[in-house]
């Protein structure tokens, strides 16, 4: 008897291909137009390699589970990729990369000194880097930039 | 056809090409600044050698036309260079046709022998460059005939082929390689459809109507999924890793591999296929085919890391001869150079080589001259990066996530990159605990909109 | 701790040179770089034209003009880009303007063509001609036509998209004449088209590059304009063969702004642009590639666009090509 989890386990992949498919069949444009290929036709070859694909696929080997204390670290990453992202354009790439970067750091072990450091290092080399250099825009915000002009 | 290719007795030219550049040595200057610049651009994920031609673009209006192409040029396989830097010391490829450079580069550069693979990814760059560079000298207008020959069925041929080869050469085996092609072309699939402009998929959200960025699932898939991968899993990955049984170089298979890659590079640098991209993927699959230790891929295999880095560059240099004997520019980077050939006032065509043999075959020296500067600065600095991999992991994982969500930012100017890119990461670790590799899905990606094009080019001339 | 600050230092160190390179490198910009997009591929007339363009307007506009290339859907991919990025007067386009008149009235876009966008200028008119290979059967436009009714349907011409002035005019040529039929194959560009010509798996191809065919490389069959060229005198035009134009309205290039842009930023750019195209070095280049210098103001190319987005739609209910199939011309019945 298999447990549900790996039930899930073994089918996730598939029923993602066959969601997946499924998706594209139904929202892409007809496939002729006018008697000739269309913009539909594409997505369909596509949709329906997928389709075959779920019915294919192997089932996955047993992998081994990560342990809580490492799957929190993830979780700290991902969490800490989506404060940036959501600081970024309210408060400004200085203070997001701050913020984020300080508990980034957190999660990842290190020093309360080196968690304030980094990040503030990170910033200079985006300063200089991103902002002087390559004059790509990054939105401004709360903290003004550091070197004058641009 | 016969007259458009008058014969290559102009080898008369040489002599004028090769004056042209030792009577000015600042050519020598801006050509170096050029790698550099091409180099650091190359290193940094989301900014590509596009925006660093873009920025310097003006400079072509000022500068002499050769000195001018040769600066662009220089940064073109600078950040060439640069990319395998990322690839190898952080596994993140700073653009697309360094993630075949990754697939082995990156586990020796974990085992402690990022300086080694540096050097060999150098040395091999240098091979496939001026093995391309050669190949163009003596071969090009046969090729370029050969190029035009490759029309739009031809080239789906070589895009469908490459994916197929690559599906199947990969670790999880062929059901699960194609699953992650079609995985790919699915990804692909929203915004403008690329023949008809139809939008296809966007379910009206204005986010999706650009479809998925590049940039985002590069730095997502290796940047952040190897992260997660990292923290969720490999105990090696963390620390600063033990030395792991990885095998001797054996520079007599690494440099055949680099000999092979360089032709496979040549050819398809040729044809406007993804050259730089297929071109390493399918060194990379060739080599573990060929290899008589298949089960070392992946693990730091070095015929695996100086093939497709061979090739990579040795499509690079091929893909000129298309863009000055057609003005047929192959990727995106070369239809900048169009533009800038344009306007200088070079007419791209068959009759070049006869028509301007100072430029032509001074750009070829150039070229050449480049590839020299690019295996100096490669080798001297190799000590120089693989020190910045030494750093302790715990350090490096934020910089690097920063990394990664400014580069997608940036990259694409919008909010929704980095949350692409954070879900790509997470969708790549999902699949590679379904012992899926996203390798074939990334490939799949950057060449489904130009097969489809292909295919429907095709089908509509014979409908 | 030492020991990393000080790599991190030398890092820092490194990046260094490499600003004041750049500051001495490159002119000095006051402002950040303005996009400007153009809707085909490289090497052909509207390419080439809108960066020697750019070229010029740089010198006023005292920030660089960085061209990139957005090729497909015959110019929509990139008036929808426009259309959704940011109205700050960093972001314009350079397309052809039948993607605002002709291939709206046809396909669902996600952008009106008079609301969406804001024309700065129009800044020449194009005048594609259709060529095929020096070493084909047919020699004169008589001569291909023949041959197109003898294949049926079988000869292919490269278009630069589905819906741009050449297609549309070729489309029209065959919805008049119904024993003429062909096959249209999309590309992203007129330099692409050529290419395939040259590889022999299209019979003819739309271009426009004129030193293509002053070299021999390419032999012109046809002007698909309403106008000859005097650049090739031996060669007819649509209206010589009694063919309609499809509109000047169609073939004119256009600088466009997304809608939403300050006015006071419109009439800035409108300005340094307009004075840019009467520049010599741009009316030499328009002379090379056979664009006739057509120049309209901004309040001249609102009514243009208008007035022709209003006609297109007469016209091609007339022709019976309203409601044609995107690639091939067998037209519906028409309607008179």
């Amino acid at each position: 008897m298999l447990s549900p989890s790996d039930l899930i386990r073994r089918h996730t992949l598939r029923a993602l291909f066959l969601l997946v498919g499924i998706l594209v069949l139904t929202a892409c444009p007809p496939a002729f137009s006018g008697g000739l290929p269309g913009p539909g036709l594409w997505p369909r070859v596509t949709a329906g390699g997928l389709l075959a694909c779920a019915l294919l696929l192997p089932a996955p080997k047993k992998a081994e589970k990560a342990d809580r204390a490492r799957k929190r670290e993830a979780f700290i990453l991902l969490a800490s990729g989506l404060l940036w992202t959501a600081l970024l354009v309210p408060a400004g790439w200085a203070a997001a990369t701050l913020l984020a970067g300080f508990i980034a750091c957190r999660g990842a072990g290190c020093s309360l000194k080196e968690c304030v450091l980094l990040p503030v290092l990170l910033c200079l080399l985006l300063e200089v880097g991103v902002v002087h250099l390559l004059e790509w825009p990054l939105p401004e915000g709360l903290l003004p930039t550091l070197l004058p002009g641009n | 056809m016969e007259e458009l290719f008058t014969d290559m007795t102009a080898f008369s030219g040489v002599w004028a090409g090769l004056s042209s550049v030792f009577s000015s040595p600042e050519l020598w200057l801006l050509v170096l600044v050029g790698v550099f610049l091409g180099m650091t651009v190359g290193v940094l994920p989301g900014f590509g050698p596009p925006a660093a031609m873009a920025l310097l673009f003006p400079l072509v209006y000022v500068l002499e036309p050769l000195a001018g192409i040769s600066l662009l040029a220089g940064i073109f396989y600078g950040a060439k260079y640069g990319g395998a830097v990322t690839s190898i010391l952080m596994g993140i490829p700073g653009e697309a046709d360094a993630v075949a450079t990754l697939f082995e580069g990156h586990p020796l550069a974990r085992s402690g022998r990022a300086k080694e693979a540096l050097a060999a990814a150098t040395l091999a760059s240098f091979i496939g460059g001026t093995a391309a560079t050669l190949g163009m000298v003596l071969l090009a207008p046969v090729l370029s005939r050969a190029a035009l020959f490759f029309g739009p069925s031809g080239r789906a041929a070589i895009m469908a082929g490459a994916l197929f080869l690559v599906a199947f050469t990969s670790p999880g085996g062929v059901r699960r390689g194609l699953a992650m092609v079609f995985l790919g072309l699915a990804l692909a699939l929203p915004g403008m459809d690329p023949v008809y402009g139809a939008s296809r998929l966007t379910f009206g959200s204005w986010q999706l109507s650009g479809g998925v960025e590049l940039t985002s699932l590069l730095l997502g898939i290796f940047g952040i999924g190897d992260l997660l991968d990292a923290l969720l899993g490999g105990g090696s990955a963390r620390k600063d890793t033990a030395e792991a049984d990885v095998t001797p170089v054996c520079l007599r298979s690494a440099g055949m591999a680099a000999l092979r890659g360089s032709v496979l590079g040549f050819a398809t640098g040729l044809v406007p296929c993804g050259a730089g991209v297929t071109a390493s993927f399918a060194s990379h699959a060739l080599e573990k085919r060929l290899s008589r230790h298949p089960e070392r891929f992946g693990k730091g295999a070095w015929e695996g890391l100086t093939g497709p880095e061979a090739s990579n560059n040795a499509a690079a240099m091929a893909s000129f001869a298309p863009l000055l004997l057609l003005g047929l520019p192959t990727n995106p980077i070369m239809a900048a150079l169009l533009g800038a050939l344009t306007i200088v006032g070079v007419v791209p065509g068959p009759s070049l080589p006869q028509e301007s043999p100072a430029f032509y075959w001074g750009l070829i020296f150039c070229l050449l001259m480049g590839n020299l500067f690019l295996l100096g600065l490669g080798l001297g600095l190799a000590g120089f990066w693989a020190r910045l991999a030494r750093l302790p992991f715990r350090l490096l994982w934020p910089a690097i996530l920063l990394f990664c969500l400014v580069g997608s930012y940036v990259g694409a100017d919008g909010i929704s990159s980095p949350v692409q890119c954070l879900f790509f990461g997470a969708l790549s670790v999902f699949l590679k605990r379904q012992g899926c590799s996203p390798a074939p899905l990334v490939l799949a990606f950057v060449l489904g909109p130009r097969l489809e094009t292909h295919l429907l080019q095709t089908l509509l001339s014979g409908w | 701790m030492k020991w990393r600050l000080l790599h991190l230092c030398r890092n820092l160190l490194w990046l260094l040179p490499y600003a004041l390179l750049t500051a001495n490198v490159s002119p000095a910009f006051a402002d950040g770089p303005v996009r400007l997009s153009v809707a085909f591929s490289p090497g052909g007339a509207l390419d080439v034209a809108a960066r020697a363009l750019a070229k010029e307007a740089e010198k006023e506009l005292g920030s660089a003009v960085i061209v990139q290339n957005t090729p497909s859907g015959g110019g929509m991919t990139a008036v929808a880009r426009l259309v959704s990025s940011r109205p700050d007067g960093s972001n314009l386009a350079a397309c052809v303007t039948n993607a605002l008149i002709f291939i709206p009235h046809r396909n669902d876009v996600p952008y009106h063509p008079l609301k969406d966008v804001e024309p700065l200028l129009v800044f020449g008119q194009a005048s594609p001609v259709l060529v095929t290979r020096p070493d084909a059967d047919w020699k004169t436009l008589d001569d291909f036509l023949d041959a197109t009714r003898k294949h049926k349907g079988e000869l292919r011409i490269g278009v630069p998209g589905l819906g741009t002035p050449s297609h549309i005019a070729l489309a029209m040529m065959a919805a008049k004449d119904p024993s003429l039929q062909w096959r249209f194959v999309p590309f992203g560009g007129p330099g692409e088209a050529e290419t395939a010509l040259l590889g022999g798996h299209v019979d003819a191809a739309a271009s426009g590059a004129l030193p293509r065919i002053r070299k021999g490389q390419l032999h012109p069959l046809m002007v698909l304009a309403g106008t000859g060229l005097s650049a090739l005198p031996d060669v007819p035009s649509l209206s010589d063969k009694g063919f309609s134009d499809p509109g000047r309205g169609d073939s004119s290039f256009i600088l466009l702004a997304p809608a939403g842009t300050e006015e006071k930023e419109l009439d800035r750019l409108s300005r340094i642009f307009e004075k840019a195209a009467r520049s010599e070095t741009f009316l030499n280049t328009l002379t090379s590639y056979s664009v006739a210098p057509v120049l309209r103001n901004r309040e001249e190319a609102k009514t243009f666009l208008k007035k022709a987005w209003e006609e297109e739609g007469t016209i091609l209910r007339a022709v019976g090509i309203a409601d044609m199939p995107a690639a091939h011309s067998a037209p519906k019945s028409p309607e008179k």
